[in-house]
């Protein structure tokens, strides 16, 4: 129960009861009272009833008026006594009976009265009687009396006795009630509070394990509780505040920095340990050491623009050197000042690293770079980084002189702004492919101030260690002169070198250039196969050079013969091809055999001499359908239909068409005039 | 209601069995045992108070093994304790009057209650009785020697007739109703309950002479000289216990009336007539004294007596043992 509501109980109670006895104590005076009065009216009645009884005696006696007249007079104080609202009967039916014997009087001496002239027998007996009735009322009115007034005195006297009780009672109830609450105080307020105290101030003194362990259900109790959830979270927080300390401790202790703390006067106050030993201090110096004395003269006048700083408030860091037993030593020192809670400076703190190999392995490295710079600039390749938004962010100075790119702004930005569109665009695909992570290679011609070149590039991806592609390192080195060797190459093969014609491995590729434009185009096209009728016998009677002279007159009338964007090519030997192309007959393919045969049947001039020499012609016709021949078909069409003409005598042609295969290869072939 | 007087009665029953049983646990240990008291009962409304205090054990818890007698009227009551057969009688003042002209070996312990209308003249509507003076020269019943005997006489000279001008037929209390009924009497002068009885067997027939105020008869509880001595022990808790069943009839007057009627098998009716008439009070008075004396007068005066003198009725009295229990209750002189 709450310590308030029982000190309210004890109120209540104590109210209750003083309003009690005060109830009490009243009643008790009031019942006395009346108890009182109504002993002194017993009294009164029972003395008047004495002095009725001697009334009825003495009208007995004398039967005079004057006694009739008193007895009435005191018979009637006495019924109007006992008439009175007020005469309360504290006893009831004593009263009553003393009520009902009263009136049942009047009329016994009324009739006493009637007898008085009366002297015969049975008058004498009647008085006698009624005598005996009045004086046996008389006598028991007497009795009621005296028992009226004996209840009286024992109502009164319990009305006493009940005021003694509560008079000593209520002091006693009182008295009790008071230990009671003195002793409820004792035990629920201040014995815990005693308790409260004890530990408050323990813990005042640092001892958070105090505990009260309250279980009442009162509000000290409640208080107890709180007060060991507050002394447990003060514990608990000091353990994590200890913690906390001797982790920074040991972090600071242990810290590969010269930490310290100075108040104002610069005297140094706490130095860890790398500082303690760096600077050869002495846990017992600390509060004693100035700062000048501790880091030394050169390295102070560094420090002490800086101090003035930090001990304005202002945090202050800047990078030193000295030279230290011969040696070098860069640092770097933070200082930080130390405020109390109102913002003022107590002093500051420094923490110094040694940033010496830094600094070195910074140079290192920067000649390092300075070298690969030097070579990458030097060598006649193109060097780069795009990064993976495409823009340049390394490149060497072969892209000045090749690409003329201002190398004090190109880095870091785009690399299409960078080179240029014109030469960036056909880079482009390859750049996203390298980007997509795959290596890119390729070739390409640009422009340079020194003219064109050819450049072969190589775009390889860079790769980050989760695999993703940061950008792309570009190498792109010359291949100009390589690539017109091979162009020089390529021709010598291509062309056969007597007679400057194309030779089989150009044919070879024409011929199905000419077959896909015939299937595009919805022309029809020729292979004419021809060769030098009697060759052999022209090279053994003239020897090889009037050959070759022969082969070369042969091949230039081949070629005056045709139209520019027909194909003339030599085979071997003797052997010669001609491609015609948009035909829209096979009259036009005889035409032009005609025409050959016509201009090689005039004489050839070799070695100052006139020579005939003739042509047999083989012609694989191919009309437009929808399957056309391949190459080597018709070449086999050709060769056959230079087979017939050779067999039906040289210097003739024979065409044969393909569609028509089927009718036994051969077809209409007329004989052309030779003149 | 009947739960509230099932309860309040109950009460003091427990506390009587508790009382009981460390009486009896007393009494084992001491070999003791209940002592026995014979008591001598007249079949009376005013005996109720010894009624009480058997039915709700108060005599038990006094320790007495009290054996009610029944008897019909107190007179018969009285020679049970005259003849040794009963220790304790209830009897009216009259039997104790007539008594003592001729032995003093018992004495009154106490007035239970006293009576104003216990005792009634009934006419039969044959003899055409109505009032006082038309009793010259007719028969009336009545038990000689008992109140009912005093009652007549005293109402016959207050009313101005002279009692020997009346036939007297003594009768016994059982037998007064039957008399009048055959006819050999014109009136009866009865108490309760036969009264009662007497009035409602004639129905109609009867007349009730108005009487009130002319005679306060007192019930008593007597005892024999030689139980006065040796008895007074058991004397003491006896009235101990009737004291206690008086107070119930104070307090618990519903019930009270219950056993009443139950010992009587009296109507409610006739209970309600008599009961404002009694004053259930354990007293001895002055006044009984008083009364005895004019009684005695008028005995030896109207000839009921041979006696020339009226003895000392306060030899006749013996108030130590209610003064034990009560003194205030005692106001005789002794």
């Amino acid at each position: 129960m709450k310590i308030r509501t029982q000190l309210m109980a004890a109120v209540a109670f104590s109210a209750t009861v003083g309003v009690l006895a005060a109830i009490g104590v009243a009643g008790t005076v009031r019942d006395e009272d009346r108890a009182s009065d109504e002993q002194a009216r017993a009294q009164v009645t029972a003395h008047e009833v004495s002095g009725l009884l001697v009334l009825t005696q003495e009208y007995a006696r004398h039967a005079d008026d004057r006694a009739a007249q008193q007895w009435r007079l005191r018979h009637g104080a006495i019924a109007a006594t006992l008439a009175r609202d007020d005469v309360r009967a504290i006893a009831g039916p004593t009263l009553k009976e003393l009520r009902g014997v009263a009136q049942s009087m009047p009329p016994l001496f009324d009739r006493l009265e009637d007898l008085a002239g009366a002297d015969d027998d049975f008058a004498a007996r009647r008085k006698e009687v009624l005598l005996d009735q009045l004086l046996t009322s008389t006598q028991a009115m007497s009795d009621y009396a005296h028992q009226w007034y004996q209840e009286a005195a024992a109502a009164r006297q319990r009305a006493e006795t009940r005021f003694q009780v509560i008079a000593l009672a209520t002091p006693l109830v009182m008295l009790l009630l008071l230990t009671t609450v003195a002793w409820l105080v004792v035990r629920q307020v201040l014995r815990p509070m005693n308790r409260f105290v004890a530990a408050t101030a323990a813990v005042a003194d640092g001892d958070l394990s105090q505990r009260l362990g309250g279980h009442a259900e009162d509000e000290l109790g409640e208080l107890s509780r709180r007060f060991d959830h507050m002394t447990i979270a003060l514990a608990d927080s000091r353990e994590r505040q200890h913690r906390t300390e001797k982790q920074l401790r040991d972090i600071t202790e242990h810290l590969p920095a010269l930490v310290g703390q100075f108040d104002r006067e610069e005297r140094c106050l706490f130095a860890n340990r790398v500082a303690r030993n760096y600077l050869g201090l002495d846990a017992a110096q600390m509060g004693t050491l100035a700062f000048r004395n501790v880091v030394g003269e050169d390295s102070y006048a560094q420090h002490e623009p800086h101090i003035r700083r930090v001990l304005q408030g202002q945090p202050s860091h800047f990078e030193g050197h000295i030279v230290r037993k011969g040696r070098d030593v860069h640092f770097q020192v933070q200082l930080v000042p130390q405020l109390d809670d109102a913002g003022a400076v107590q002093g500051f703190y420094a923490m110094t690293f040694d940033v010496t190999a830094v600094r070195q392995a910074e140079l290192a490295r920067a000649r390092s770079e300075e070298r690969l710079r030097q070579i990458t600039d030097n060598l006649p390749v193109l060097i780069g980084y795009v990064d993976c938004e495409q823009r340049l962010l390394f490149a060497n100075a072969t892209y000045r002189d090749w690409l003329n790119v201002d190398m004090k702004t190109a880095l870091g930005r785009p690399m299409a702004e960078v080179v240029g569109e014109a030469v960036y665009a056909p880079r482009r695909p390859h750049v996203e492919r390298a980007l997509a992570g795959q290596r890119a290679e390729f070739e390409q011609e640009i422009v340079t101030p020194a003219g064109r070149r050819c450049v072969r590039s190589s775009f390889i991806p860079d790769f980050d260690a989760d695999g993703s592609v940061r950008g792309l390192y570009a190498l792109s080195t010359d291949v100009t002169v390589l690539k017109d060797t091979q162009r020089q190459l390529q021709a010598l093969a291509r062309y056969d070198t007597l007679t400057g014609l194309p030779n089989r491995l150009q044919y070879g590729e024409k011929l199905p250039e000419a077959l896909a434009r015939a299937e595009r185009s919805g022309h029809a096209i020729a292979l004419m196969f021809l060769d030098v009728d009697h060759f052999k016998s022209i090279n053994d009677s003239l020897g090889h050079a009037a050959g070759d002279a022969v082969l070369r007159e042969f091949a230039a009338r081949l070629k005056a013969c045709v139209r520019q964007t027909d194909t003339v090519a030599r085979l071997a030997g003797d052997e010669f091809v001609v491609i015609l192309e948009d035909l829209h007959d096979e009259s036009e393919a005889e035409a032009v055999a005609r025409k050959l045969l016509a201009r090689m049947a005039e004489p050839f001039q070799v070695a100052g001499r006139p020579v005939k020499v003739g042509s047999s012609i083989g012609i694989g016709y191919q009309p437009h359908t929808t399957g056309m021949a391949g190459g080597d078909a018709l070449l086999a069409l050709a060769d056959a239909a230079l087979y017939e003409a050779k067999s039906a005598g040289r210097n003739t042609f024979r065409l044969r068409d393909a569609d028509r295969r089927g009718e036994g290869g051969a077809r209409v072939s007329r004989l052309a005039p030779l003149s | 209601m009947p739960s509230i007087s099932v309860r309040a009665a109950g009460a003091p029953h427990r506390f009587g069995l508790l009382a009981a049983f460390w009486l009896a646990l007393l009494c084992t240990t001491s070999a003791c045992a209940a002592e026995k008291l014979v008591l001598a009962v007249s079949r009376s409304p005013l005996s109720l108070p010894l009624y009480v205090a058997e039915e709700r054990r108060y005599l038990a818890e006094e320790g007495l093994e009290a054996v009610l007698v029944d008897c019909i009227g107190g007179h018969r009551c009285l020679r049970q304790v005259l003849e040794g057969r009963a220790d304790v009688a209830t009897a009216g003042e009259l039997p104790v009057v007539f008594n003592g002209f001729e032995r003093s070996d018992y004495a009154v312990l106490a007035t239970l209650v006293t009576a104003a209308d216990d005792v009634k003249l009934i006419a039969h509507a044959r003899s055409g009785i109505a009032r006082a003076r038309q009793l010259a020269g007719k028969r009336v019943g009545l038990t000689l020697g008992t109140a009912g005997h005093y009652f007549l006489d005293s109402f016959l000279l207050t009313a101005g007739v002279d009692p020997r001008s009346v036939s007297i037929v003594g009768l016994q209390p059982e037998q007064l109703l039957a008399a009048l009924q055959a006819g050999t009497v014109d009136a009866i002068v009865a108490w309760e309950p036969y009264a009662y009885e007497a009035t409602k067997a004639l129905g109609m027939q009867a007349t009730v002479l108005p009487s009130s105020g002319t005679y306060l008869q007192t019930f008593n509880l007597v005892s024999g000289r030689v139980q006065l001595q040796a008895r007074h022990d058991a004397l003491v808790r006896m009235l101990r216990a009737v004291e206690r069943a008086e107070r119930y009839i104070a307090e618990q007057p519903a019930q009270a009336q219950a056993i009443l009627r139950r010992r009587l098998q009296m109507e409610p009716a006739a209970v309600d007539a008599i009961w404002p008439g009694l004053s259930f009070r354990l007293r001895l008075d002055q006044s009984l004294i008083t009364t005895m004396e004019g009684e005695a007068r008028w005995a030896m005066r109207e000839g009921h007596v041979k006696a020339r003198s009226a003895p000392n009725f306060l030899l006749l009295v013996h108030a130590a043992p209610l003064h034990s229990v009560n003194p205030a209750a005692v106001s005789v002189a002794r």
